[in-house]
């Protein structure tokens, strides 16, 4: 028989910790592995295919499973060692070596941190093909598929070896640095009564001698579990973030798409382009059920960096009251305040018309007064009729002139505007490259936009807060599976001096209470404040504290029942 | 030659911010094929001593050395192969793995020490043999009695033939009868295999079966007291010493 026998042996009768400890290194791994699939997926971070406010969220719950990778690990590997102390206690005290033991120990930490990595890696492309698969065939977004991103494998990589490595110089260090009288007590060690305990035999005698052997479970190893419950208050308290930003940023995508979309369909007649009549596009609109109530016709000078309209047509056709001097001009920022994006709102001071000609500022306004189109410039100045003449005059900039429609019903417009479309696409005769510059928009295909972007957001919060909840199970569930072993001998005495099955499976399900419980009421107080803050940006900062408490609610609740219905005999 | 010869103990440790002194210069020789036991009252040292005599602790000043060779001065590494080779150790606990069989844990300091399995298998036999465990083999820890796990614990001890083995508190987890068994069964080890055991202890039935039993006090060794007679007078011989020494049955039994 060999040592090699011997540590086989070892392997089986240990399954459980080995495999606990397997599947906290796959699970920690694979969810970095997975967001960093996602956040390095070219397609998916491209702000032309996907809303950067969409995409922009992958980054919280990357940064908290690498957090959660960076501390997890190590305390995983500290368990997985603890429960290692007695038997190397033995083996040092028949004459095994500490060189012997550091060695034995690199090599059963090397080979499960190995294949917990191949499985970890596996595990997140698997879970990174299926959300990109979802968002491609279940909700419909286009551009954007799964790819092989060797960044992230490499990242992955790095970081889950620098950890686990850290994790075991300074885990195995501490073990090997330990005396062999307190390796071979490790599993009877006791610790003191904590201060917060104390507090609480004070404060409430009553209920602590109840529960009294409840607590005596949960008194023990206090500093893992303090680690364990800030660290699980942080990720519910994340996951209650972003689902307060998901609950607020879907109807802040609806809302954006009207506010932005003041006219159901608009297209610019310009550079020679969509030049047939408009009551023929009218008639398609009806032929496909849609009624235009009115057209207005806006006339703008376009160059590379502004539309110019004049405030005697926009006065008129729109019904504003710009007071515009011949000179001077209007710096309008066609934006919503509250759309929570940032925007760039400097004004200009002065431009060149003609020659020498120049206009000045004469101030500014913040008003959606058209949509926005291809065909249109980023910034509009609203000029005087006689310096629009000027402008209009003027070769080298582009004149035309925006049609914008307004319907009986735009939700019911969608058939017609793609009719429409085609007809002035037909009638171009351009290159696609060139189409898709003088396209019209319309208000029903932002809102479908929108409604697309909502849903993919929506899957992209359940997906992303389902990892982290599970990852904040995993959390409390590993600890206290770790503490097993202990536990059991701690029911096998209780029996013995006389505590029923029933009353333990009591004592132990509200333990479980006491473990489940406070992270997740904790990280749901501490999401609230953050979460007003980060949701005030859209004016809905209190329906983010109150869907991100909701959230939390759910989550106890959800939380309470699983706990009721599980066995009342387990002590897992 | 003495089996073990530690000359001038002392040991302290730091507790809360002060020095206590454990060990004071204690002197101990163990004759080879002696059995003897240590025996004190709670916190003079007993453990503390049983450490620094095996190697798995460092004395702050003093020599020990187990068949002729000092290790006291060595460094852990060497320490503990010194101690796979020369000592063999017994725990009030027994300390044996769950994991394995009565067998595997037996075999262990051979195991460590990479010896062949023939030796394995020749060493195995003749312990089991003397030790009356040889149907108990294959079991698992958890299927045995704590008695038949003492044995299996002395069995491992003996295993590697070394120079001396230390027992701490080997009965303490036994009732009377089955430390009478284990103690035999130590005693019978001791005359066939010529092997030196000390043993510390706070039962004066667990300590008349050596041939002599010392006293700690205060971090040193007082008295000791061999046994002439049979059992009987030299447990009121030990009872004797020990109340001479100022120790109350609290601290004996």
């Amino acid at each position: 028989m060999t040592f090699f026998d011997i540590s086989k042996k070892m392997l089986r009768f240990g399954f459980d910790r080995y495999r606990l400890y397997f599947l906290c290194n796959v699970s920690a791994a694979t969810l970095f592995c997975c967001f960093a699939l996602i956040f390095s997926n070219p397609a998916f971070m491209n702000g032309q295919i996907v809303n950067s406010s969409i995409s922009g969220n992958i980054f919280l719950p990357a940064v908290v499973s690498a957090v959660f990778l960076i501390f997890f690990l190590p305390v995983s590997c500290q368990a997985f060692l603890s429960s290692r102390k007695q038997e190397y206690g033995v083996m040092f005290s028949l004459g095994m070596s500490r060189k012997e033991g550091v060695f034995h120990l690199f090599f059963e930490h090397t080979v499960v941190s190995l294949s917990a990595l191949a499985a970890a890696l596996a595990a997140g492309t698997v879970l990174s093909f299926l959300f990109f698969a979802v968002i491609l065939y279940g909700i419909g977004i286009t551009g954007v598929q799964w790819q092989f991103c060797s960044e992230a494998y490499k990242i992955t990589f790095i970081l889950y070896a620098a950890v686990t490595a850290a994790a075991f110089v300074w885990n195995g260090g501490k073990f090997m640095r330990d005396k062999i009288g307190i390796l071979l007590k490790a599993k009877y060690r006791s610790e003191k009564t904590g201060k917060f305990f104390k507090l609480l035999n004070r404060l409430v005698p009553g209920y602590m001698n109840r529960h009294f052997v409840a607590w005596s479970f949960v008194r023990r190893h206090k500093k893992v579990w303090i680690f364990k419950y800030t660290f699980a208050a942080v990720i519910v308290a994340a996951a209650a973030l972003l689902m307060g930003s998901c609950i607020t940023m879907y109807p802040g995508f609806l809302r954006d798409a009207e506010n932005y979309s003041p006219y159901d369909m608009v297209y610019a007649q310009i550079d020679g382009m969509n030049q047939d009549p408009i009551q023929e596009a009218v008639r398609i609109l009806e032929q496909n059920g849609t009624k235009a109530d009115q057209v207005i016709r806006l006339p703008y000078v376009r160059d590379g960096s502004f539309n110019y309209i004049s405030a005697a047509d926009v006065n008129k056709s729109i019904g504003c009251n710009y007071q515009i001097q011949e000179g001077e001009f209007l710096n309008l920022f066609q934006y919503d305040p509250k759309d929570g994006y940032e925007h760039n709102m400097q004004p200009v001071s002065a431009v060149t018309i003609s020659g020498n000609q120049k206009l000045r500022s004469a101030g500014s306004d913040v008003r959606i007064l058209f949509n926005q189109n291809a065909a249109f410039a980023d910034r509009t100045l609203i000029v005087n009729a006689s310096d629009f003449e000027t402008l209009r005059a003027d070769t080298t900039r582009s004149a035309g002139c925006m049609n914008l429609f307004v319907f009986a019903q735009w939700e019911n417009s969608y058939q017609g505007i793609c009719a429409v479309k085609e007809y002035l696409q037909n009638s171009n005769h351009t290159d696609d490259e060139e189409q898709h510059y003088y396209a019209l928009s319309s208000k029903v295909e932002r809102y479908r936009d929108a409604e697309k972007s909502g849903q993919f957001l929506i899957f992209l919060m359940v997906f992303v807060t389902g990892l982290m909840l599970s990852a904040e199970f995993l959390l409390i569930h590993s600890q206290i599976q770790a503490e097993r072993e202990e536990t059991d001998r701690a029911v096998r005495s209780l029996k013995l001096f006389g505590m029923a099955e029933r009353e333990i499976g009591k004592c132990l399900r509200y333990r479980n209470f006491l473990r489940f419980l406070p992270p997740l009421i904790a990280g749901t107080i501490l999401s609230l404040l953050p979460s007003y803050y980060l949701n005030e940006s859209y004016g809905m900062g209190k329906l983010g504290v109150l869907a991100g408490a909701v959230f939390g609610i759910v989550l106890i609740f959800i939380n309470v029942v699983l706990l009721c219905r599980a066995g009342s005999t387990s002590s897992g | 030659m003495h089996a073990l010869n530690a000359s001038n103990i002392s040991k302290s440790y730091q507790t809360s911010g002060e020095t206590a002194k454990v060990l004071r210069g204690v002197n101990l020789q163990i004759a080879r094929g002696e059995m003897a036991a240590v025996m004190g009252p709670s916190g003079s040292g007993k453990t503390t001593l049983l450490h620094v005599l095996t190697g798995i602790d460092t004395p702050d000043d003093g020599d020990v050395a187990i068949g002729g060779e000092n290790f006291a001065q060595l460094s852990e590494e060497e320490r503990a192969l010194f101690r796979r080779k020369h000592m063999g150790m017994i725990f009030q606990d027994f300390q044996l793995l769950e994991s394995l069989t009565v067998k595997e844990n037996m075999l262990l300091p051979l195991i460590l020490d990479k010896k062949d399995a023939d030796v394995q298998k020749a060493a195995l036999e003749k312990v089991m043999d003397a030790l009356g465990i040889g149907d108990l083999a294959d079991k698992g820890i958890m299927e045995i009695s704590g008695g038949q796990k003492q044995r299996a614990a002395i069995g491992r001890a003996v295993m590697n033939e070394p120079e001396i083995i230390f027992g701490d508190e080997p009965t303490g987890s036994l009732d009377r009868k089955t430390t009478g068994d284990v103690m035999r069964c130590m005693v019978r080890m001791n005359r066939q295999s010529g092997i030196s055991f000390l043993i510390v202890t706070h039962d004066v039935y667990t300590a008349s079966f050596c041939d002599r039993v010392l006293f700690l006090q205060d971090g040193k060794l007082a008295l000791e007291v061999k046994k002439e007679k049979d059992e009987k007078s030299f447990q009121e011989d030990i009872l004797k010493t020990l109340y001479a020494l100022g120790g109350g049955r609290d601290d004996l039994f």
